[in-house]
């Protein structure tokens, strides 16, 4: 069994790593400022974004967030753990899901 | 220290198991198109996705115009961190995971569907139509095999009577794999596993003939090397779990006689077999559109998952009668 902070510091192992591994990679120089194209893919057009709604995302981010609280009340239930931990989570939860289309 | 130096040795070991995954599922699906597949780089190609990977690291680093470079560096990292972190809690070489707790099956659900909402993150910043158009296309996918995923990750546990992944693990220890009791769990899981990695024909996010790559499009270099390196981490991730929770992780015959090695043996034996079916699933299908995607998993797969809950609920009973 391990602790919280074996668990913290393997990520932050993991971490390292990756970061390490990512500045190895060769950054050629850029090109000068009027060569550059706008999309990596070529395309001479100016860069513009699609119009898209912020709660989206939200709603995304709140769901996998939802969906991990339900497994966790459903795993409590069925192993017949105190459900005092999932309902606190599950309130959270509930509270962020009203706040977050607000803001 | 101990773990520090346990973890920069098993992240190096699953980029490793990562590039031979790519290459079997790259040679199995040139044999189905009757192509080679990789051939030149090391013995039988087998050093290829190393290869693809040294040379797009090596390759210029371009930001679109608009996008946000800081966020374009940081997610990449904690993207190939993530799916090396939760691999880390699957006991892929010994019955007892690098790191186990009690209900690690649900940290390992929320970090794998953070991995998710990066990706949809990723498409987002960056400014170009396809780009966008691919992360909301992924958003879609993301929410519709979400819960059966989770439902049917979730399915072991219930059987087994414990969220952690190590007690699963020990519960199939007497020979009888979890697949027996709830089959319909594994093949929800496996296809949702097949989406989640974005494999044909679940790949509407990336389509290459309709958005040009989706939310990759705009990736070049070093960024679009740790994507792809993400990318086949998730699919050892997701055949690993599939091995762990339904098919009897490393336990089979010769275990007791030839010790923890064998352990091993049978857990790869099993994910290269998990691996093969999917490989399978990519040769031989054409990519579904949108609307026939969502309506498989928010028609069929969500009821079957629910079923399936249902139904392991009544095996976990049944156990303990």
């Amino acid at each position: 069994m391990v602790t919280f902070w074996d668990i913290a510091l393997t990520f932050i192992g993991t971490l390292i790593f990756f970061t390490i591994l990512f500045f190895m990679g060769t950054r050629k120089r850029e090109k000068a400022r009027e060569a550059l194209m706008p999309f990596t893919s070529g395309e001479k057009y100016h860069p513009m974004r699609i119009p898209y709604r912020i709660k989206w995302i939200y709603y995304v981010a709140l769901f996998s967030a939802y969906e991990t609280a339900t497994i966790f009340t459903i795993l409590a239930i069925s192993a017949g753990y105190s459900l005092i931990l999932p309902i606190i989570y599950v309130f959270l939860l509930l509270v962020a899901l009203i706040i977050a289309p607000v803001e | 220290m101990i773990l520090l130096i346990y973890a920069f040795a098993l992240s190096a070991l699953f980029i490793f198991f990562s590039f031979l995954i790519e290459w079997i599922e790259r040679k199995i699906v040139a044999r189905i198109q009757s192509r080679i597949g990789p051939f030149f780089a090391g013995p039988r190609g087998l050093l290829q996705p190393l290869a693809d990977f040294l040379k797009l690291m090596s390759k210029e680093d371009i930001v679109p115009i608009g996008a946000d470079e800081l966020l374009l560096t940081i997610i990449p990292i904690l993207l190939a961190s993530l799916a090396t972190f939760v691999l880390m809690f699957i006991p892929i070489f010994t019955p007892d995971p690098l790191i186990s707790y009690p209900a690690d099956l649900i940290y390992i659900i929320g970090l794998s569907a953070s991995i998710g909402a990066l990706i949809v993150m990723t498409g987002y910043i960056n400014p170009g139509p396809y780009s966008n158009v691919g992360a909301a296309r992924f958003g879609e996918l993301f929410l519709s095999f979400e819960i059966p995923f989770a439902v049917s990750v979730a399915v072991p546990a219930i059987i087994s009577g414990s969220a952690s992944i190590a007690e699963i693990v020990k519960f199939q220890e007497n020979g009888i794999p979890i697949i027996v009791f709830a089959p319909l769990g594994f093949i929800l899981l496996l296809i949702s596993l097949i989406a989640k990695v974005e494999k044909v024909p679940f790949d509407i996010a990336e389509a290459e003939t309709e958005i040009a790559g989706g939310w990759q499009v705009e990736l070049s270099g070093r960024r679009l090397a740790f994507y792809r390196l993400t990318m086949n981490l998730e699919t050892l991730f997701a055949a690993a779990l599939c091995v762990a929770l339904y098919l009897g992780a490393g336990y089979g015959p010769l275990l007791d006689t030839l010790g923890s090695a064998m352990y091993f043996v049978w857990f790869f034996i099993k994910l290269i077999l998990v691996v093969f079916v999917i490989s399978l699933i990519e040769g031989i299908m054409a990519r579904l559109r949108v609307d026939q995607v969502l309506r498989i998993f928010w028609r069929y797969m969500v009821p079957l998952s629910f079923l399936q809950l249902i139904l392991a609920l009544f095996v976990r009973l049944i156990i303990t009668l």
